[in-house]
């Protein structure tokens, strides 16, 4: 029992090159069998290989739709918190300062601190909505965008891919030998397969318009904090030295 | 689908194609994506295909780990021997038992009620400074009023933000500080509209497996 099994395993091995020469010679069996399984194998799996994958694409961007507007959203309610607190709390330090205020000129101070706090506070709030506006918008044309160059780069895929299966069809029925016919549908089938993934090559350069519009609003917000920080460091000052400090 | 799922998909539909006798250039040109991974699978299955056809620990390797492992001791004598002479193929099993049964018996003794002491002290400490207690609660109320701002800033709790806040003096320096802190919470929130760029290619995945489908 020993012995059998190490001569078993070493009579295989030595005969195994036997079998990938003979598995070579003549037609391969996938092409011999190529017109009898186009129609009701190939065509049937091709087609639900697509049919599949377009009802996930739909599920996916109704998932982008629902996920991008409840970040949308939640974002806005915070902003607005956040801005109705802060408007809570100037009034608050607004109340103090009056009652700090004994001059005429040191009221008179206050009054024009304020207004240019809420001055900066108004312009920092339309610049910032500005700036956010201007992102959702871009950043919708650019899904927007890249939708139609995706929808259109599977449609160009499925209709070559049709063609080719047409194409085969005809050539097994009109006679052409099945490994002959084969060979031209897979020539076209990769064909299409390049011209999918360099659709789709394309249609990812929309990352590079995005790229753009997250600068551009980051430079925006920069502007926008760089003049509100101006503005009340000079609104400090001027304050400062009416209370004569 | 996230990418070792696809891959996996890939490696599947690529020895199928193999399999199927299609060249293995065909297939690394067809997922193009994944040629990286594909060639290092191939380089692999070649290796394992030629080396194992003739499988022999090599001798160098084995006197190397028998050297390397602590616990193998210089005594033949006292060796554990998976495959001792009296040995029937139950001393896997048995071995083991009696080695956890004399731990049970000797340390466990110990062992157990010194861990069952850190138990219950870790519950009893849980139960009292826990978050469910009111009187922790209150604690930690206090602890951020102290701390200001910064921390319910970090919290994002716009409400525990709105209590921490310490009552206005009236100040200029610290009313114009407190209006220039304040802008460090606000663009926490604008930032977060930065990650929203990646929805743009949210169902990047899924379209590029509308290119990837054997014709076999």
């Amino acid at each position: 029992m020993n012995k059998i099994i190490p001569s078993i395993v070493g009579a295989v091995l030595a005969i195994s090159p036997v079998f990938s020469v003979l598995a070579q010679e003549g037609t391969p069996p996938t092409a011999a069998n190529f017109c009898t399984r186009i129609s009701r194998d190939i065509d049937q799996r091709i087609g639900q290989h697509m049919s599949e994958r377009e009802a996930k694409l739909k599920n996916r961007r109704a998932e982008r739709e629902t996920k991008l507007e409840e970040r949308r959203e939640g974002r806005k309610d915070r902003l607005e918190v956040f801005r109705e607190r802060r408007d809570e709390r100037r009034d608050e330090h607004y109340t103090k300062l009056e009652a700090r205020a004994t001059t005429t000129a040191e009221k008179a101070a206050v009054v024009a601190f304020q207004q240019a706090i809420e001055s900066a506070v108004s312009a920092r709030k339309a610049a910032v909505d500005a700036a956010n506006s201007a992102f959702k918008s871009g950043l919708d044309a650019a899904i927007a965008s890249r939708k139609t160059a995706v929808d259109a780069a599977i449609a160009t895929l499925k209709s070559s891919l049709d063609a080719a299966m047409a194409k085969a069809k005809s050539d097994c029925s009109s006679g052409v030998a099945p490994a002959t016919a084969r060979e031209a549908y897979r020539a076209a089938v990769e064909a299409a397969r390049k011209k999918f993934q360099d659709d789709m090559k394309a249609a990812e350069k929309v990352r590079d318009t995005v790229k753009t519009l997250q600068d551009t609003r980051q430079a925006a917000l920069k502007k926008t904090l760089d003049d509100f920080k101006v503005a009340v460091e000079k609104a400090r000052q001027d304050l400062k030295a009416a209370f004569g400090r | 689908m996230d990418e070792k799922e696809k891959f996996e998909t890939v490696l599947d539909e690529a020895i199928r194609l193999m399999e199927a006798g299609e060249d293995r250039v065909a297939i690394l040109a067809r997922f193009s994506d994944f040629q990286k991974e594909l060639s290092e699978a191939f380089r692999i299955a070649d290796r394992i295909s030629f080396f194992g056809k003739d499988i022999k620990p090599d001798k160098a390797l084995l006197e190397k780990i028998v050297r390397e492992v602590n616990t193998v001791t210089q005594v033949p004598e006292k060796r554990f021997s998976y495959i001792s002479s009296d040995s029937k193929g139950r001393r896997l099993l048995v071995n083991p038992l009696i080695q956890i049964h004399s731990f049970m018996n000797m340390q466990m003794k110990y062992v157990l009620p010194i861990v069952a002491v850190f138990v219950v002290a870790g519950g009893v400490l849980y139960m009292n400074y826990g978050g469910v207690s009111p009187q922790v609660a209150q604690n930690t109320q206090v602890t951020s009023k102290s701390a200001g701002t910064e921390s319910a800033a970090e919290a994002g709790d716009t409400a525990a933000m709105k209590a921490a806040a310490p009552a206005s003096t009236g100040n200029p320096d610290e009313i114009v500080d407190d209006i220039i802190a304040s802008l460090a919470e606000e663009e926490t929130i604008l930032n977060d509209a930065n990650a929203d760029a990646d929805f743009v290619a949210y169902d990047s995945a899924l379209v590029g497996e509308f290119g990837q489908f054997s014709y076999e």
